[in-house]
This record gives C-alpha cells, structure tokens and sequence, in this order.
C-alpha cells in the first residue's frame, strides 16, 4: 500500500511537469494550428538563462524569473519570424520542419553555448520530505506540483476573466469573426507564444535540478508530454494539465507493477497512448472534434 | 516571377536529349565502377554511406512524394534491418547477404502493422507519431537488450569479399552498396511511372473519383508505407557492412532528422534530389566533426529552416530554375506527360 | 461628399478577377441592399471591402480612403460585418459574444451599451449565460446584428441574413434592421439573395450581376420594375 501510494504521488508530482510542457503545446496549437516540436527545447534553454544569472551571482528565484521574462520576448520573436510571415495558409508539412529546424537549432545551440555536460541545477525549495501519508513527496516536486496548479489558476483568470483573455479565446475560436470585431488576431498569437514560453521556461527550471540540467535534458519528458497533449485534446488546455497526471500516474504504475516494463519499455507506453487515441478518438479526453482546418 | 517566387512553385524535370543522357549516364557509372579501385578505405566507406542513405531517401521520397505523408519514423524500420543483420550473424550464424531479403520482409511486415491505422491520420498527426516512434526507438532497442545487447552494442566483422573475387572488404562493400542504389533506383522508378504511381497521382488529385474506378487509397498508402520501410531495413543491413558496430543510441531522433534533410535538401519527389541529399548528411558531419560536437546537429537545423523559407523545391528546383535561364530552355514544351513528375508541390502536401 | 463610396472596385482570388470595377454610392442612414444571384460575386464585394481581400479601387468612408488597409484597422474605423453564415463565436456565451463585439469600448461604456441591447432583444437578455453556439438561427442572426452594432460602427454591412432561415424570421430580422436604422440613424448595406423582403426594408437598391453593378435606384422603383421582379422576385 505504501509503494502504490508513493508511485501514485510521484506519478502526480512527474504529471505535473508533462502536463505544464502538454499545457504549452497545446496554446500554441489553439493559437497557430501547429504542433510546435521545439517547444520542450525553448523551456531548455529558458532553463540554461535561468542557470546563467544564477551562476553570474542571481539568487535563484530571482534568475528564474528573469529568464522567464527573458523568455517571453523569445517565445513571441520566434513566433513573428518563423511562423507569422508563412501567413494562415502555410502548409503543415512546412511548418513541421521549420518547428524540427529550431529544435535542431535550440538543442545544438545550447549545446554550442553550454557544451553537453551535466550541470546541477539549484532547487527553489529545499529541506526535509514532506509527508503524505505513507508517501514522501520532495519539497521541489510540490513546488513542481503547485506550479502547475497556479498556472492552471493564472490561466483560467486570464481566459474567463480578462479582455485579452477573451479576445484570445475569440481569436482561437473563429480567426475571421474576431478579425472583424477589430482584434488584431496575429499580435494575440503572438502573445501566446510569449505566455508558452515563459511557462515552459518556469516548469523546466523547476525540473532541472531532477533531470540535471544538459541540453537533452527534456528529451525523455517530450514524448510524455505528446501523450498527454492528445490524451487531453489538442485544443483543451486543462485537459493537457489533467492527461498530463493520468500519463504521469499510469506510467509511473506500469513501471512498477507490470513486469518486464523498465524505464525503457515505459516509453512504448506514451506511443501507445498517443496512437491509441488518435485511432480512436482524435479529440482526446476534453477536446472538441475539429472540422479540418482548410 | 522572381527568382524566390519560381523557388517556391514546382518546376518540370529539365528535359534533356536522349543521347546525352544516356552517355551522361554511361560515364557515370564508369567512374563509379573504378574509383572504388583507386581510393582509400575510409572514402570507399563513405561513398557506401552516400549509397546506404539513397536507399532510404529513395523510398522516403516515394512515400512523402506520392502520397504526401510524413514520416518521421523510419529510423525504426533502419534499427530493425540492422539488428537482424548483427543479431544473425553473430549468433546464429547466418551469411551477411542473406539478411537482405529477411530485413526486407521483417521491415516491410512491421511497415504494414504500423502503417494500417496510422495513414489514416492527418498529415500532422503521422509526423507526431513517427517522431514520438523516433524518440523511443533507442529505448525499445534497450529494452530487449538480452537480444540487443542494449548499450553495449554489437561489433561485426562481416561482408568480406569472396576470395575469388580479390576486393579488399572496403572495395567490395562499396560495389554492394552501388548494386543496391542502382537497384532501388529502377524498382521506385517503376513504381512511380507504374500502374502504383498513376493510382497515387490519381488518388492526390481527386480520391473520390480514384475510388470509384477501382483504385483503394488506404491499401495503396499503406502498401507504399510499408514498402519504403522495406527499403530503410534494407539500408539498415548495408549499414552494418559498412559501419560494422550498432548501437542504440544511432536509431533515435538524429537519425529521424537526418531522413528528413535527406528528402528536403534534394527537393522532394525528385530523384536527384535523393543523391544530393545523401551527399549533404555523409559529407556535411564529416567536415564539421573537429569543430565543436553542436555543430553538425546546427548546421542540420539552419539547414532546414533555409530551405523550407528560402529553396522548399531543394537543390533539384534551384537547379531547375536555373536551367530555366539558358539560353534555349526558356519555353516549356506544352502536353509534358504529367505522370513523367511524380512530383508534388512540397507546399501544398497533406494538410 | 458621398458618405460611403466604392470607385472601380476590383478583386479576385489568385488568378480569377471576381469584382469587376464596382460603383457603388451611398449616403447616411439609407438601408441599401445589392441584390444578385449565387456566384455573382456578393459576397467577395463584402469582403473585400472589410478588407479579407486586397483590392483595386476606392473605398470611402466619409471621405477617409479604407481600401488596402488590414481588415480589423477597417473594423475600428467603423464598419461592422456580419459575415455569411453569421460568424457567431459558437464556443462563447451570448454576453461574451457581445463583449467581443464591444472590445473597443471601455468598461461602463460596454455594460451600459449591452444593457440597451438587451432590451431591443429580450431573448438574448435570456440567454446571455449560455452558450451562443446552442441558439436558433434567428437568434444567432440577432445575436450577430447586436454584436456587430454594439461597437456604434458607422457602416453595418450584412451579407446573407436570410441565409438558413425560415421566411418568418428573415421578416423578422428586416423588421428590426429597419427598427433599428430608423432608431439610430445607422447607415446599412445588405447583400441579399431573398429581394422581395430586401427590397421591401430598403431604401436604395443594386443588382450586381458577375461581377458588376448592372442596375442601381431608389428601392422603391425596383420593387415595381418588371424586369427585377421576373429575375430576382420569382
């Protein structure tokens, strides 16, 4: 009973970090109709900036938080040079390489600024476990778990309660219509990429000190995160938050409790989840079916 | 139309004469044929290389040409040859040209499997699946390691030439990997120009009407799927001659990218574009291997965002639109053969 | 000065030219309505106008040029369109609806404007917490009017209001636009299929005709015109 426990706890603490990484696939997908690759290796980098002003004498909440801002300008500028100038009718399959091109660029980039090696990364809440019961859960990954929580809180506000909150969900819901309200619909794209990015940067810092940051450091999490991000629905972003617990979980489990499922095969799971779905029932869990975008 | 804007829409095949094709042709494979002769080992090798990713490239380009699908995935199907082909020869004792056509078959077999419920997809949807495939593959590899070996890898001492014949292996290796290129090359092409191709160009441009004169895309699709992951086993069990060790670890994402510059670099849906394409991933690493370890994977990715912003037809188009500039080329000659281009407008593949 | 003014408008997708120099004057407070069968471009005028489609010409509203500006820079300017097919944000509730179309307008302005709207149509009032994409077509159709009229726009432009809709409620919706223009004063351009109901609220007709403007007049001298009455009346 205890290990079910703490497997589930763990499960909940690793789905956190998927579920924020889907969070931010998914934003980008509702705002440009993409599936943006490189994403995990912006909250990469995002996390490397963070390291940087840490070890040039930052304290560390302070350096997070200015790589975060740091990063929203990034997330926005990529957005206005690699995707606003392909206009609406860019063909997914161009987009698909050019988001492969920078995840290229952004993983061997800090690869080429940072070199390959491990590094660690300092923790933002350190000190004795917590207990949950019989379960013991590390100050980090609550924060890690609270982090998601918040984001889901922040997001909410902005969305149901803000103007550009809601020209945001206008602008996703019906581009043309929202347009001609007067809603400068590209700029708010834009935007969004700033918010995604940002938000990757905050969940990789937090993540990093586990993971130990090193420019590969997301690339066992991306997969989790694609599951999540179908299991939820590609145009849901709470339901990439709550997928992104039910993966973490799941996978977590399978690899204790089903024989012959290692660290390795528990990989095949995220495949298997993501196609499953897909066969099955494209919108995920909480999204809507979509009328294909012409 | 400016020169960007002729970069962008497709561009009919240069037409040349006849008989300066085929001697073009001749003298080609002539120099082919000797240079193994005159080389040293590690260009014979990376010749072979160039020739193992044609293999690939050209059943890649069948794929994403003809059907517009993308797949980032066939780093599997390559993992899956060249695991037979150490697997077999190792243990079990096989001879190396054997697991050729046992590659071809696994390959194909786990083509169709993965191919049948994923073609349906959207264009978006396959690539997530494949490159999620990509992402795994190290990690399924490991996961039978008791077969695999996991991270250890297996070494290979293999494809020695028969003794009659009197190659050094390097040479012998080189000749075939050339025999499978050429090979490869003939069969796609009669693929494209056959019966398959016209049921694809059909199917591309109106399904319904396709369906109702007897053509099924979905089995066709999955068939050509299932066909180009034959051909990356294939090239997987090549590898292995040449490369003589595998390891988990080079079946993952780069390998997935590496496919992808293939077909983009060239200019998909052409065959040219094929060549140079495995070109630029054998000769571009190679060159860029002392300068620091990021810069292969760097230049990989500047290398896609150029083209799909600037050259989306690939060298092959450039070279096209250039040809379109002599002197004599400038007409295009009306009623060309639509099925003599396979080739798709790389914008405008499956959305 | 003419108060809204299209010169030798011409537009088209890639290659085709759909718009072949339209002619097109109107003044303040008229309700004008350009009639034409499927395909004679009515829509891609609509359009292009809003600024969807890059033309060649002149637009003028109240004099100031609008014609190559970006399509939500137009909206500011004043003009208002209700797409075909009534563009209604489906996943939003009616109030948020209301408060896209009002996003210009500051807080109290917006609360007191929806308030009046309310009123005109008690039926949204009803609704405003439910989701827009679960109404009837007419009132998804009074939803798109008071959405579009509740940033005070200069210009109403409306293509297809009957589109989908029962004739009872197509009267309907003319009643009110005509309600609303006597109300307000607002000027209305409406591209219409249906002429009997269209010309019947309008002050000012057009037929356009592939392409082009073919004939023009007061409303009511179209309404007795043979010619009008056998092509477009039925």
């Amino acid at each position: 009973m205890q290990l079910l426990m703490q497997q589930m706890v763990d499960g909940i603490a690793w789905g956190s970090l998927y579920g924020a990484l889907a969070l931010t696939l998914v934003l980008v997908y509702r705002a440009s109709g993409i599936i943006n690759f490189a994403q995990a290796e912006f909250a990469m980098v995002g996390a490397f900036v963070a390291w940087q002003f840490h070890d040039w004498g930052a304290p560390i909440l302070l350096a997070i938080g200015a790589a975060m801002v740091l990063s929203f300008f990034g997330g926005a500028a990529a957005e206005l040079i690699f995707v606003r100038p392909l206009g609406r009718n860019a063909s997914h399959f161009t987009l698909i390489i050019i988001t492969l091109g920078l995840m290229l660029v952004f993983n061997n980039g800090a690869g080429w600024v940072w070199d390959f090696s491990t590094r660690s990364f300092p923790e933002i809440w350190s000190g004795p476990v917590l207990n949950i019961g019989p379960a013991v859960l590390s100050r980090q990954a609550f924060a890690i778990i609270a982090a998601a929580g918040i984001i889901a809180v922040i997001l909410y506000v902005i969305f149901q309660r803000t103007r550009v909150g809601l020209a945001m969900r206008a602008a996703v819901g019906n581009p043309e219509s929202a347009t001609l309200s007067g809603i400068g619909v590209a700029n708010l794209t834009t935007i969004t990429w700033g918010m995604a990015a940002v938000i990757g940067t905050l969940v990789a810092s937090l993540a990093a000190p586990q993971l130990f940051l090193q420019p590969n450091m997301l690339f066992t999490t991306l997969i989790y995160a694609f599951a999540a991000m179908i299991l939820g629905g590609l145009n849901s972003p709470p339901g990439a938050l709550v997928a992104g617990i039910i993966v973490g979980v799941v996978e977590n489990l399978a690899g204790t409790y089903i024989p012959g499922i290692g660290n390795d095969f528990k990989q095949a799971i995220a495949l298997v989840i993501i196609i499953g779905v897909l066969v099955v029932r494209p919108q995920g869990l909480f999204g809507k079916k979509e009328v294909a975008r012409v | 139309m400016n020169i960007f804007a002729k970069l962008r829409t497709q561009q009919l095949p240069v037409q040349t004469p006849r008989p300066l094709a085929v001697v073009g042709l001749v003298a080609l494979l002539a120099w082919f044929a000797y240079q193994p002769l005159v080389s040293a080992p590690f260009v014979n090798f990376e010749r072979s290389m160039v020739f193992v990713y044609v293999v690939v490239g050209l059943g890649l380009n069948l794929l994403t040409g003809l059907t517009g699908q993308i797949s980032l995935g066939h780093g599997a199907f390559f993992a899956l040859g060249a695991y037979s082909s150490a697997t077999l020869v190792n243990e079990y004792g096989w001879q190396y040209w054997t697991v050729v056509p046992f590659a071809a078959v696994a390959a194909f077999a786990l083509g169709y499997l993965v191919g049948r419920p994923v073609l349906r997809l959207t264009g978006l949807q396959l690539a997530l699946v494949t490159l999620s495939l990509a992402l795994i593959t190290p990690s399924i590899i490991k996961a039978f390691d008791d077969i695999t070996k996991g991270q250890e890898g297996i070494i290979l001492d293999t494809a020695h030439a028969p003794t009659a014949v009197g190659l050094e292996r390097d040479q012998w290796v080189y000749y075939l990997c050339l025999l499978a290129a050429i090979l490869t090359l003939v069969v796609c092409h009669r693929l494209a120009h056959g019966r398959v191709g016209r049921s694809l160009i059909a199917i591309r441009d109106n399904e319904t009407v396709a369906t109702t004169l007897g053509v099924r895309p979905a089995v066709t699709k999955t068939y050509i799927f299932a066909f180009s992951a034959a051909l990356a086993g294939v090239a997987g069990v090549l590898y292995t001659w040449v490369v003589q060790f595998v390891g988990p670890d080079a079946f993952g994402l780069h390998l997935a990218i590496t496919f992808i510059i293939l077909i983009i670099v060239g200019g998909i849906g052409t065959t040219a574009g094929v060549v140079f394409g495995a070109l630029f991933v054998v000769y571009v690493p190679s060159m860029t291997a002392d300068l620091d370890q990021s810069i292969a994977g760097l230049s990989f990715g500047v290398t896609l965002l150029l083209f799909m912003f600037l050259l989306p037809t690939g060298v092959v188009g450039l070279l096209r639109v250039l040809a379109g500039y002599l002197p004599g080329h400038g007409k295009r000659v009306a009623g060309v053969d639509e099925s003599e281009s396979a080739d798709l407008d790389p914008l405008t593949l499956s959305k | 000065m003419t108060f809204f003014a299209i010169t030798g408008l011409t537009a088209g997708y890639g290659q085709g030219t759909v718009l072949h120099g339209i002619d097109i004057a109107v003044e303040e407070g008229d309700i004008a309505v350009i009639l034409g069968a499927n395909g004679a471009g009515k829509t891609t005028l609509m359009r292009t106008i809003t600024g969807m489609l890059r033309p060649r010409g002149s637009v003028q509203l109240e004099g100031v040029e609008i014609a190559g500006r970006k399509p939500h820079v137009i909206a500011r300017l004043g003009i208002a369109h209700v797409p075909q097919g009534r563009g209604t944000f489906t996943d939003l509730t009616v109030e948020e609806n209301l408060r896209v179309g009002g996003n210009r307008l500051a807080e109290n302005e917006l609360r007191s404007s929806i308030a009046r709207w309310y009123d005109f149509f008690p039926r949204l009032g009803d609704r405003a917490d439910q989701l827009a994409g679960g109404m009837s077509g007419g009132e998804q159709q009074m939803l798109a009017i008071a959405r579009a009229l509740i940033s005070q726009p200069r210009l109403l432009l409306l293509d297809e209001p009957s589109l989908g809709l029962a004739p009872k409620i197509t009267s309907e919706v003319f009643g009110v636009l005509t309600e609303i223009n006597a109300e307000t004063g607002i000027t209305v351009l409406v591209v219409e299929q249906n002429a009997k109901v269209a010309l019947a609220a309008a002050s000012k007709g057009f037929v356009m005709e592939s392409g082009r403007i073919i004939r023009s007049g007061p409303a009511a001298s179209m309404r007795d015109d043979d010619e009008i009455r056998r092509a477009y009346l039925g």
